[in-house]
């Protein structure tokens, strides 16, 4: 019965996307030699130094290692989540929690200019 | 005469490293160029008996770096093909018996006299893989479309790198068409993406491979062998051609059409 359920209607990740993601996942590591838990460091302090300056969306962070041009390369994909950057002037800069508050203000200017994700370091390549 | 130095390699074990080596050699000779094929797994000699020549060898590539033999004598000619000649490895010795410059050294002798020279790596990262690179041009990394396998090539890769050499090109061995269109296996384009190499031939499985190797044939010759005609694309390649990528899904007899037609049509996927 097993292949009917197969054929009629799950839709489970394949076998072969699981193991994508697997690899991918455990390329990161092997490629810098960075145990998980200072990856994660990074990320989360790259996270702090941007979310001063730009509304970031920090759940949806990727970071990513990638190989090219001979050499590791370090992409980390962050979405903004207004497309504008913050406010820096002295009354802005005094708000005790700038970020937080900025996001929940409606902000009707911004509605139209979903820059979507931005992209620091190059894009990944392909050699072939 | 400079020739083209050439070594197989992959990191892990087992995913055809040897055999890609010999059918490689057997298609260039077959193309009329001259090939020396070199077994550089000393202790762990495999590429004669793979290629039939185990009971005429008399000198190894030991003998010819410590200096007992000249290299001519220890090269055993293929009489199949008399563009093709075998270095086999030394097999009552380990890895640490050649250093790399002495590697380098015979692949600049062996280049003086062949068009191709192509080095059959052994498995790991240890000394036996460094004197398999030391005197090469351009590395090929050979890898399955399993996890174990792609990841030992990513680390290989970055390695050569680091050797600055190019970046190697890739051969995806023992592909299962059936199984990539069920998604059961990574797909030629999932491997692409995460090595991010290039791609130099595609291997389907193919079970004449086993049965010509266990006669110490090549699957070359068997004839309608899509494994062979593989090979052959990927010795077209190494000369420089562009020969356009087997289609990998000739569906196998009427169920698998059928079954091809049938997921097709509710996914839209193709293998």
């Amino acid at each position: 019965m097993g292949f009917l359920i197969t054929w009629f209607g799950r839709r489970e990740k394949s076998s072969s996307s699981v193991a994508k993601d697997r690899l991918l996942e455990v390329l990161i590591h092997d490629r810098i030699k960075l145990p998980p838990a200072t990856l994660d460091q990074i990320r989360q302090e790259i996270l702090e130094v941007l979310s001063k300056y730009i509304d970031v969306d920090k759940n949806g962070m990727e970071v990513s290692i990638t190989r090219a041009d001979g050499g590791a390369h370090l992409t980390a994909n962050i979405p903004i989540r207004r497309g504008e950057a913050l406010d820096l002037s002295d009354d802005a800069a005094a708000e005790e929690h700038p970020t937080p508050s900025r996001a929940n203000r409606p902000a009707p200017q911004a509605a139209g200019r979903n820059s979507g994700p931005q992209s620091f370091g190059p894009p990944r390549k392909r050699r072939h | 005469m400079a020739g083209h130095v050439i070594t197989i390699t992959s990191g892990k074990g087992g995913v055809g490293k040897t055999t890609t080596t010999a059918n490689l050699g057997i298609a260039l000779a077959s193309y009329n160029h001259k090939v020396a094929v070199v077994d550089a797994d000393i202790g762990l000699r495999n590429l004669d008996v793979v290629m039939g020549l185990e009971n005429r060898i008399v000198y190894d590539l030991v003998d010819v770096v410590e200096g007992r033999c000249r290299l001519r004598q220890a090269m055993i000619k293929d009489k199949r093909f008399p563009e093709l000649a075998l270095l086999p490895a030394a097999q009552t010795r380990d890895k640490n018996a050649v250093k790399p410059q002495e590697m380098a050294q015979l692949c600049r002798d062996l280049a003086r006299e062949f068009e191709y020279v192509l080095i059959d790596s052994p498995a790991g990262i240890e000394q036996g893989f460094k004197n398999a690179i030391a005197g090469a041009e351009e590395v090929l990394i050979v890898t399955n479309p399993e996890v174990s396998a792609v990841r030992d090539a990513d680390r290989i890769i970055g390695m050569v790198e680091a050797a600055e050499l190019p970046t190697p090109r890739l051969i995806l061995n023992r592909v299962r068409s059936d199984m990539v269109r069920r998604k059961e296996m990574m797909s030629v384009d999932d491997v692409l993406e995460i090595l991010a190499v290039e791609l130099l031939g595609v291997v389907p499985e193919d079970n004449a491979v086993v049965t010509t190797t266990n006669r110490g044939e090549s699957v070359i010759q068997e004839k309608g062998s899509r494994a062979g005609i593989a090979y052959l694309n990927i010795a077209r390649r190494i000369q420089g051609e562009t020969v356009p990528f087997m289609e990998l899904d000739a569906s196998d007899g009427f169920i698998g059409k059928l079954a091809t037609w049938w997921k097709g049509s509710r996914t839209g996927a193709k293998a």
